[in-house]
């Protein structure tokens, strides 16, 4: 057990209107996670919003920025962050609604036609059988569309109409794996400046995402697919 | 209906926050990768004016020409050089390994690339010194 | 356009990895064969070989369309609305344009 000091960001339009930082000091337990911590802390101030559900990482709502680093504050061990002062602020590139809660909306926004194409009726259904190619493939269905990526991205820092990692790689996904979607469609949207096209492999999404989707790497399956179709439309 | 009501709030911060690209606060050597790309073409086209400007002096005739050059022999002009031979060899190396990734090549491998392209990079450059001084 | 993006991209690498090429040989011929760049009378004597004269243009070339399409794309990672992009791109063409032009003169009054 140790004291560690927590700067958490505030801000609450009528109530704190300018953002500011409130600082804690917490005894905080080795099992802790920032999560666990913040919990704590709203039993003092029950002003402090944040946003949270499963508490075991599958779920993706916790995403915050932790010692500036985009992670899942339920699966973040205090004590493992190693720094006396861990400071937390809500997600970047996204609006900010109030404490550590961001509007969630304009990244859901961002799917677009990809909508949620891999949501399966049943496991057990011959047509639920994943193709034979599904081996070589990072499974999508782990995205936790916690927006941690979108959060990391330079490119979605400066340009909202981005599509933004997490929607490219659904994309990705569908094209990989139809399942009587439209691949080619899928593709031709993507095919744009607003999408796969805009991307600078920074990987900062790939970085920060909590479970090993790779967006980065789905963007560059999308475009080296659309290069070779391109090549042999042409030739 | 909830949503139609839903009223989006203001986003707090500036949407566009050029600040993020060079910002230092990277979480994987990519990152690192993107900003030092970013920087050293925007360096190096500032510099394709500079040396625009320098080669117009050639059409001022033999002297306006020579008479410029004889500055470039100074040693903050040639360490000046020496950045420029850095910042050309990692754009370069650096622009061969975004086009790799963009061919789905080596994506995996993406920082170990990185650490290569410095590698080489720092090697040139220091090789580029000894010829110079 | 619904391709520009693509195109976009392919041209700046199509360009970016001939400007590799062309700069190893532009230093090469530049600092090792030639004799001396640093006076006037070196480089027309450099430039009287055809060969240089055609990668030196060739390079000027690529190295403008490679940095105005940099700095468009630039100015598009800043989230510019498509009139503006637009405007922007044209701007860009003229001046990359003018440059090479200008480029291509000085080689003309010098040699």
């Amino acid at each position: 057990m140790a004291e560690i000091t927590f700067k958490i960001f505030r801000y609450k339009p009528g109530v704190i209107d300018s953002p500011r930082y409130d600082t804690f000091k917490v005894d905080v337990e080795d099992y802790m996670t920032v999560l666990d911590v913040l919990e704590k802390l709203r039993l003092d101030d029950p002003t402090l919003t944040y946003r949270h559900s499963c508490h075991h990482g599958s779920c993706g709502t916790c995403g915050m920025l932790v010692n500036g680093k985009e992670v899942l504050a339920c699966v973040t061990n205090v004590m493992e962050l190693g720094t006396p002062v861990v400071t937390v602020e809500p997600l970047k590139n996204a609006p900010l609604i109030s404490d550590l809660v961001v509007d969630m909306v304009p990244f859901f926004e961002k799917y677009g036609p990809v909508e949620m194409p891999l949501i399966r009726e049943s496991e057990y259904l011959p047509e639920g059988k994943p193709s034979e190619e599904v081996g070589t493939y990072t499974r999508l269905e782990s995205c936790l569309e916690c927006g941690l990526c979108l959060s990391a991205c330079p490119m979605v820092a400066t340009d909202p109409d981005y599509m933004g990692p997490a929607a490219l790689a659904a994309a990705a996904r569908v094209v990989q794996e139809p399942r009587g979607q439209d691949a080619p469609a899928i593709l031709k949207m993507v095919d744009n400046e607003q999408g796969c096209w805009r991307c600078h492999s920074a990987m900062e999404c790939s970085e920060v995402c909590p479970n090993d989707v790779d967006p980065g790497g789905m963007i560059m399956y999308l475009r080296q697919k659309l290069i070779s179709r391109k090549l042999k439309g042409h030739y | 209906m909830l949503a139609e009501e839903y009223k989006r709030p203001e986003p707090l911060w500036p949407k566009k926050r050029l600040g993020e690209w060079f910002s230092i606060a990277k979480k994987g050597a990519g990152g690192w990768a993107f900003l030092l790309h970013r920087l050293t073409g925007i360096l190096l086209v500032l510099y394709l004016f500079l040396h625009f400007y320098v080669l117009s002096t050639l059409s001022r005739g033999a002297n306006a020409y020579d008479n410029l050059t004889v500055l470039m022999e100074s040693p903050f002009l040639l360490l000046l050089e020496l950045g420029l031979v850095a910042v050309i060899v990692y754009h370069g190396l650096n622009g061969i390994r975004l086009m790799l990734l963009t061919l789905n090549v080596g994506v995996k491998q993406q920082k170990e690339m990185f650490w290569v392209v410095m590698a080489i990079t720092i090697l040139t450059t220091i090789i580029a010194a000894l010829f110079m001084f | 356009m619904a391709q520009r993006g693509s195109l976009a991209w392919l041209w700046q690498a199509f360009t970016g990895l001939l400007l590799v090429i062309l700069l190893t040989l532009h230093m090469i011929a530049n600092h090792f064969m030639a004799n001396g760049l640093l006076t006037y009378e070196g480089i027309i004597q450099h430039l009287s070989n055809p060969v240089v004269l055609v990668l030196e243009i060739l390079f000027l070339t690529s190295v403008i369309f490679h940095a105005m399409s940099g700095i468009r794309a630039l100015i598009l990672d800043w989230g510019v609305s498509k009139s503006v992009d637009n405007t922007v791109t044209r701007v860009l063409v003229v001046i990359g344009v003018l440059m090479l032009a200008y480029g291509v003169w000085l080689f003309t009054v010098i040699l």
